[in-house]
Formats: C-alpha cells, sequence, structure tokens
C-alpha cells in the first residue's frame, strides 16, 4: 500500500519553494556552463610585455636608497616605459625607470592609454571614462578607490578600473561577470550584498526545499525503484539468466 | 507542448535521476550556510609572517642588469624579501590567481645566484607561521613533501608545493608555495571536512578545484528541467484538479 504522505509533503512544499527552486536551477546552470577564467574576464587584458634589463639608467637598489621601507619594489613596463612600483605597507608609488623621478598621479589622457594599451581588443573604442574617489560601485571594492573608470564600448561592456596612484588594472568587470554576481545574490539569497550565505531566508527556504526533495525521495522509490525499475531489472537478470543456462545446455 | 502525462512521466524519470544529487547539493547548501565555524578556514594555529623586519639594514644589491642575461622575456622584476634577505623575483607568466600556472625565477639579490628553496627554509617558513605554544615541538616531527602534481588539500594549486605535515591531533598540514615562497594555506580535518562539502558542492569527483566540469553541468541541466516540469505539473496541471 502506496501512503500519500509523501505526495502530499512534496506538493505543499514546493508550492512554497517551488519558485526558488527554479531560480537556484537556472543561477546555477549559468555558474556551472560558464568558465570562470572566462567570467573572471582574463582575456580582456593583454599579457604584459617582456622588460629590457640590460638598459636600465636606474636599478632597484637605486630606488631602495630612496624609499628603504619598501616591502617591495617592482619593475614593469606601463605603456611601453620602464616604472618601479615601490610598495610600502598598503601605499603604493610609481618611480620613472628613465629619470628616477617620482611620477605624478595618473591624469585621465593617462588612464586612457592605460587601458588601450592593455585592452585585447586593438580596435576596441572607450565609451565612457568616470573618476571615483569617494564612493565605489558595487562591482569594486572600496579598498582601491581612488580609481578611473574605463568603460569599452560593446555589448558585454567590459570596464578596467586602473588606479590613479599605480596606474595599474585593479579589477576588470563585464556583463558575464556581472550576471554571474546578480546570480550568486539569488543563488545563495543575499539580494543586497551577495555575500552571507547563512541569511535567514536562504536557511528557511533550504531547510524547506530539504524536507521536500526527501519526501520527492520517497515518492521516487514508491513509484519508480519499488515498481517498474527493480521489476524491469529482475525480468532482465531473470532473461539473462535463462540464456544463460540454455547456452550451457 | 508536453501533455500532462508526459510532463508527468519526465518529471518521475528526472527525478529518478537528480534526487540524490539534490539531496547532496542541498545538504552541503545548509552545511555552508550553518556551519559558520572559524575553525574550517583550517587558520586556527596560522599568523602572519613577516618577511621584512622593521629596521632592516639596506642590503647591497647586485644589478639586476649582471643578471640581463637570465632575465630574458621577464616580464616583471621585483626586490622582494624572504626571512629578512632580499630577493629578485621574475616573472615570465604571471596569471592573475596565484594558484593558476606562473612561470618564475628567484635569484638572491647579494649575490645573483639562482635561489632553489631546501627543507630549512620550508620547516623555518612554516615553523614562523605557527601560533602554538609548542610549535617547535610540532615541528620536530612534522614531515615535508615536495609536491608537483596536486593534492587534494589544495585542489585547484597547479604550482609546485612544499607540504609540512604536523603530528597533531587535527591533522594540520601547512602548505608553501615554490612561486611565491610563501605559506598558502594551513589545511586541518576540519577544513578538509569544508573542502569535502565543497567537493560534493561542485561535483568536482576529478578534483580539480572548481565548478565548470562535465558531471555539474549535465545535472544542472536535468535539474533545470526537472524544476520547469515540476512547477508546470505544481501550477499548471495539479492546481486545476
Amino acid at each position: 500500500m502506496k501512503s500519500q504522505l509523501p505526495r502530499k509533503i512534496h506538493k505543499w512544499l514546493m508550492l512554497f519553494v517551488g519558485l526558488q527552486v527554479f531560480i537556484w536551477s537556472v543561477t546555477g546552470l549559468y555558474m556551472v556552463m560558464t568558465n570562470i577564467h572566462y567570467t573572471h574576464g582574463e582575456h580582456l587584458q593583454k599579457p604584459s610585455p617582456t622588460l629590457d634589463v640590460s638598459s636600465l639608467k636606474f636599478n632597484h637598489a637605486d630606488v631602495l636608497k630612496s624609499y628603504p621601507n619598501a616591502d617591495s619594489i617592482s619593475l614593469f613596463n606601463r605603456v611601453g616605459e620602464p616604472v618601479f612600483m615601490v610598495q610600502e605597507g598598503r601605499e603604493s608609488t610609481l618611480v620613472n625607470a628613465t629619470t628616477k623621478e617620482l611620477m605624478p598621479k595618473v591624469t585621465e589622457q593617462e588612464a586612457r592609454e592605460i587601458a588601450l594599451f592593455q585592452f585585447h581588443d586593438s580596435a576596441g573604442v572607450i565609451a565612457k571614462i568616470s573618476y571615483l574617489k569617494v564612493s565605489a560601485p558595487s562591482e569594486l571594492s572600496a579598498r582601491h578607490l581612488p580609481v578611473w573608470e574605463v568603460q569599452f564600448e560593446g555589448i558585454a561592456s567590459p570596464t578596467f578600473y586602473i588606479s590613479e596612484s599605480s596606474g595599474q588594472v585593479v579589477t576588470k568587470r563585464h556583463n558575464p561577470w556581472r550576471i554571474f554576481d546578480w546570480f550568486w545574490r539569488f543563488h545563495i539569497m543575499d539580494y543586497l550584498h551577495g555575500e552571507d550565505v547563512g541569511n535567514v531566508f536562504f536557511l528557511a527556504i533550504s531547510i524547506t526545499t530539504l524536507l521536500s526533495t526527501l519526501a520527492g525521495c520517497c515518492l521516487v522509490y514508491q513509484r519508480v525503484l519499488s515498481n517498474s525499475f527493480l521489476n524491469s531489472f529482475r525480468k532482465f537478470v531473470n532473461r539473462w539468466a535463462k540464456r544463460r543456462t540454455t547456452h550451457v545446455n | 507542448m508536453l501533455t500532462k502525462r508526459a510532463n508527468a512521466v519526465l518529471h518521475k524519470w528526472l527525478a529518478t535521476i537528480v534526487s540524490i544529487q539534490l539531496v547532496i547539493w542541498l545538504g552541503t547548501g545548509l552545511y555552508f550556510g550553518l556551519a559558520d565555524d572559524p575553525k574550517a578556514s583550517g587558520n586556527q594555529f596560522r599568523q602572519k609572517v613577516e618577511h621584512k623586519s622593521e629596521g632592516l639594514q639596506t642590503p647591497t644589491l647586485i644589478a639586476p642588469e649582471k643578471l640581463s642575461s637570465k632575465l630574458t622575456d621577464a616580464k616583471r622584476v621585483s626586490l622582494v624579501w624572504r626571512l629578512d634577505k632580499p630577493y629578485y623575483l621574475a616573472f615570465f607568466q604571471e596569471k592573475p590567481h596565484g594558484y593558476q600556472k606562473q612561470s618564475v625565477k628567484w635569484f638572491d639579490a647579494e649575490t645573483g645566484a639562482l635561489w632553489v628553496i631546501n627543507e630549512n627554509y620550508v620547516t623555518e617558513l612554516a615553523q614562523q607561521s605557527l601560533k602554538h605554544t609548542e610549535k617547535a615541538k610540532l615541528m620536530e616531527n612534522a614531515t615535508i613533501n615536495l609536491i608537483s602534481r596536486g593534492t587534494k588539500d589544495i585542489p585547484s594549486e597547479r604550482n609546485t608545493i612544499w607540504a609540512v605535515a604536523l603530528n597533531n591531533t587535527d591533522n594540520t598540514t601547512i602548505y608553501i608555495s615554490d612561486v611565491s615562497r610563501k605559506v598558502i594555506a594551513h589545511v586541518d580535518d576540519h577544513k578538509r571536512l569544508k573542502n569535502l562539502m565543497f567537493q560534493l558542492h561542485f561535483m568536482d569527483y576529478f578534483n580539480t578545484g572548481g565548478f565548470n566540469n562535465i558531471f555539474s553541468k549535465v545535472f544542472a541541466l536535468l535539474t533545470l528541467m526537472l524544476a520547469i516540469t515540476g512547477l508546470r505539473w505544481l501550477f499548471i496541471a495539479r492546481l486545476k484538479d
């Protein structure tokens, strides 16, 4: 005799949580189908150009004399010219590797040049550039401020955030990542910040869905595994055994 | 358009395939929501290692131009400190995340010699990263291994790492990257449980450290179909009855 209880539990609980289960399925499917490195926009930025250390006018030792408390001194190419980035705690300073002069903060024109130099598409066109000093959009951590927000034309709306002090692309975004971020919020049901997996909505709906799913598992057992599937399996085994016996005889 | 009967049959058979995984997804999801245990970070005995002490004397450095033949194709050359000694770190292939495959070379910044780390450096660094009253004793019984092909404890890591396994109750292992030459993780049994939950949630049965795998793709697609047939049954067919 089949109990109707699992069917009732499954039906009535799913009435409350069915929509969220659908949202979990859609958001989960998007996340697993989209390559995480593509989502992170790693293809948007060209690899750094190579350095020529043989013709340096100044080297790390010269810079260290001026900044003895530096935690690190990095030499790299910025828009074709070698620069040193001196890191002291969270502060970063740029030093021109040809003149050893302190480089001023990145201007709008320099931010444009840096963005175009590093953008993967050499035909890329800048749609908008903004200076962000006080507040950061949700896709940018406030610790990176002040930055230049350089938005390129294109359906994916790729955007580089360039530090005003270091001239480095501190992060980048494009629409697939923005969609991922929003889907993540819907997946963990933290619609404001997308950070708290232990929020009360998530826990309540998860527990209800788990109960409903367990009831669904009982239904699967009642209607599939205990009947047709096992019967079919039993028939298959019997047929196979019979054929084997005939073959041996 | 599916008939009411076909929709019900499809829902039933999809449920047969994905039901166990659905319970695993919900169970592990609840674990992530409920198990807000700081121990699960694996960092209960970890402390930050200061690689450059304050007031350290300015060293006499070899000019990187003298190493230019070894730095051909380098994209970035950094002067950094590890356990108070200066080194040049040259990047030949630099990826955005530390766990991705990087290509680097290290040179002693005072002599210009290629710097290859050994067990002494690894032991010293591991010990400095430990916040434990008996850390010297723990390190005495530690076993050190060089791992070049990934580990279950840090499945996403693609670079060579050193593992310092302590003989403590939580089976802590300290991992040191051969690329950054810093401690990258402390992994203990609490962290391993969390890793297992991630592995089950992501269906990462080949230990890639990610969720873009064939199992999760197929099951996510089937689950979406299950949800659609379920909603259709619930709101269109059942409620009409």
